[in-house]
């Protein structure tokens, strides 16, 4: 009986904290769907405002996929003198090194910093800080290497610098290789899901968007008077939002500031990345979640934002732990209560991890794409779901142990990237490396 | 939205005695994202109403098939341990791509009516 007590007493209080994020991201869903009534952007075009900006493109065993990038920052619109590209060569042992010296030798504003094999290959936030050290533009900005961005991108997204109060931007992520297989589309599935309805929201209801680690811009004195990117971090970019916010800035969000990637193509790889995410952002939740709640410079709807989105990784293994305990319970003595609770956890489950966008705010997301087709496979994000409480469940895990045996270092697990975002790009009259 | 609403939620009383109560709150659920996320979008009405109806005769033809199972596995124990266990991940089964096909439904009406016929943007 008392066990009994017990256990339901954990599944009301996991069922709230899911009912919680379901409010959550059913206010994000009406907000973007209703707030700005049918306007696609704020974005203070009429604004000319330019500073100079360095581009940091940390780059590893990235042969597939530098070249395009490289070229890709030869056709931006922003003018050339107040452009830096520097692209930081992190210990590779293909051929990136060689394009990326080609590249650098026929534009004068792309710089190549080589970090030998015994520096670098430290994982990407040790790249960017010696990127950093090479910056002179005003604004810094960060690409990974496989990425694509709009041609007119950094126009959108420096206009937002002219308020001091920015002290970072972050622009919409794409997939760029959707059609490639199953679980790019489902990437694509989740980024729409966390930028055109979670990050536009979070933006125009002034909480807390998130910057990512790619597609990125941050003003150089704030970066260097925050101490860098944290190298001990697997998400450095999470890291960098709470320290920014902390430090009295905010974040905006540009979602037409658009710029493509190369998502994971295969599970395993998906795997890898995610789980790298996951540890990344539970050590940011451990580190930030204390220093959040007690800040002056958050206002209270910030805070509470904040630690949503601090937790958000941990969901997935309280859904897994809710659904098991709903069963014991169901399988002892099912209470009556128990098809309310139920349908909270079969919500749940259909949600795209990263930022936990419940399926209705996915396919909203895509509706206001103009989409058509891709809502068929609303059903398998319950696959990617499933996949996710693995994920996140062996990351605490790992977490955990790393902790018990005092090794707080985690290590870096690059993503590899096929190069077959070039099919999608239109790149017939230039030359493939 | 206002219909939507009307209709969606008039028909409660009458369900509420008669079905297992997941597929109640499973169409309660429905029709809530029903009139909350696709009744105040552009759109013809007759495609909002049309797949409101579809979503709450498949809601009501998944409990039939609930029910015959259970009448059918009692005693044995196996069918209650198997939605216990699997539960969440069914019972939802037919809500999320039905009001995602609803969804995409509306979005292809709207699209032809505003005569585009080009691909689809990304």
């Amino acid at each position: 009986m008392i066990v009994n007590l017990i256990l339901s007493f954990i599944l009301i209080v996991l069922v709230f904290i899911m009912l919680a994020y379901l409010a959550r991201h059913l206010l994000f869903t009406l907000t973007a769907l209703y707030y700005r009534r049918g306007q696609p952007h704020y974005t203070p075009h009429g604004l000319v405002y330019r500073p100079t900006l360095s581009v940091l493109i940390p780059a590893h065993n990235e042969e597939k996929v530098i070249g395009r990038i490289l070229q890709r920052t030869t056709e931006l619109t922003y003018p050339k003198d107040k452009l830096e590209i520097i692209v930081i060569n992190d210990g590779s042992t293909d051929r990136t090194k060689e394009i990326i010296d080609e590249i650098a030798r026929e534009h004068e504003n792309i710089k190549a910093v080589h970090r030998n094999m015994n520096t670098g290959g430290n994982g990407k936030p040790a790249a960017l800080n010696e990127g950093l050290k090479h910056a002179t533009g005003e604004i810094v900005f960060c690409f990974d290497a496989d990425y694509y961005p709009q041609r007119d991108i950094f126009e959108k997204m420096a206009a937002f610098f002219i308020d001091p109060e920015v002290g970072g931007v972050q622009g919409r992520i794409s997939v760029l290789n959707e059609p490639e297989s199953l679980v790019t589309r489902l990437v694509a599935l989740e980024r729409i899901g966390g930028y055109r309805v979670d990050q536009l929201a979070r933006d125009d209801l002034q909480l807390v968007p998130q910057l990512g680690g790619t597609v990125v811009g941050v003003r150089r004195s704030l970066i260097e008077y925050l101490g860098g990117w944290d190298a001990n971090v697997l998400a450095e970019d999470t890291d960098l939002t709470f320290r920014i916010y902390l430090a009295g800035y905010k974040v905006r969000y540009v979602n037409e500031a658009e710029c493509y990637e190369e998502a994971v193509e295969d599970w395993r790889s998906y795997w890898h990345q995610r789980s790298r995410w996951a540890k990344g952002h539970m050590q940011c939740a451990f580190r930030h979640l204390w220093p959040l709640i007690r800040s002056r410079n958050l206002q209270l709807s910030e805070k509470i934002d904040g630690f949503f989105l601090l937790n958000v990784y941990f969901v997935p293994i309280l859904v897994g732990l809710a659904w098991i305990l709903g069963a014991a319970l169901c399988l002892v003595q099912p209470p009556q209560w128990m098809p309310f609770f139920w349908a909270s956890i079969s919500i749940s489950v259909y949600s795209a991890t990263g930022n936990f966008a419940p399926f209705f705010e996915v396919a909203v997301g895509a509706y206001l794409d103009r989409r058509r087709r891709i809502y068929w496979l609303m059903p398998l994000l319950l696959l990617s779901f499933l996949y996710n409480m693995l994920i996140c469940s062996k990351a605490l895990l790992d977490l955990c142990v790393s902790r018990v045996v005092g090794n707080k270092r985690l290590t870096w697990r690059k993503t590899l990237h096929s190069g077959t975002g070039d099919n999608y790009v239109n790149m017939t009259n230039q030359k493939r490396w | 939205m206002a219909a939507g609403a009307v209709v969606a939620f008039s028909v409660y009383p009458l369900l509420l005695g008669a079905l297992e109560g997941l597929t109640v709150v499973s169409i309660i659920v429905f029709n809530l994202l029903s009139v909350l996320l696709i009744f105040p979008l552009r759109g013809p009405l007759w495609c909002k109403m049309l797949w409101l109806g579809v979503g709450s005769l498949v809601g009501l033809a998944w409990n039939l098939v609930w029910l015959s199972l259970m009448s059918l596995t009692v005693g044995a124990g196996v069918f209650q341990m198997v939605h216990f266990v699997f539960g969440p991940a069914v019972d939802f089964m037919w809500i999320v791509p039905v009001w995602s096909l609803g969804l995409s439904s509306l979005a292809s009406v709207e699209r032809r009516k505003r005569g585009g016929k080009r691909g689809e943007p990304k």
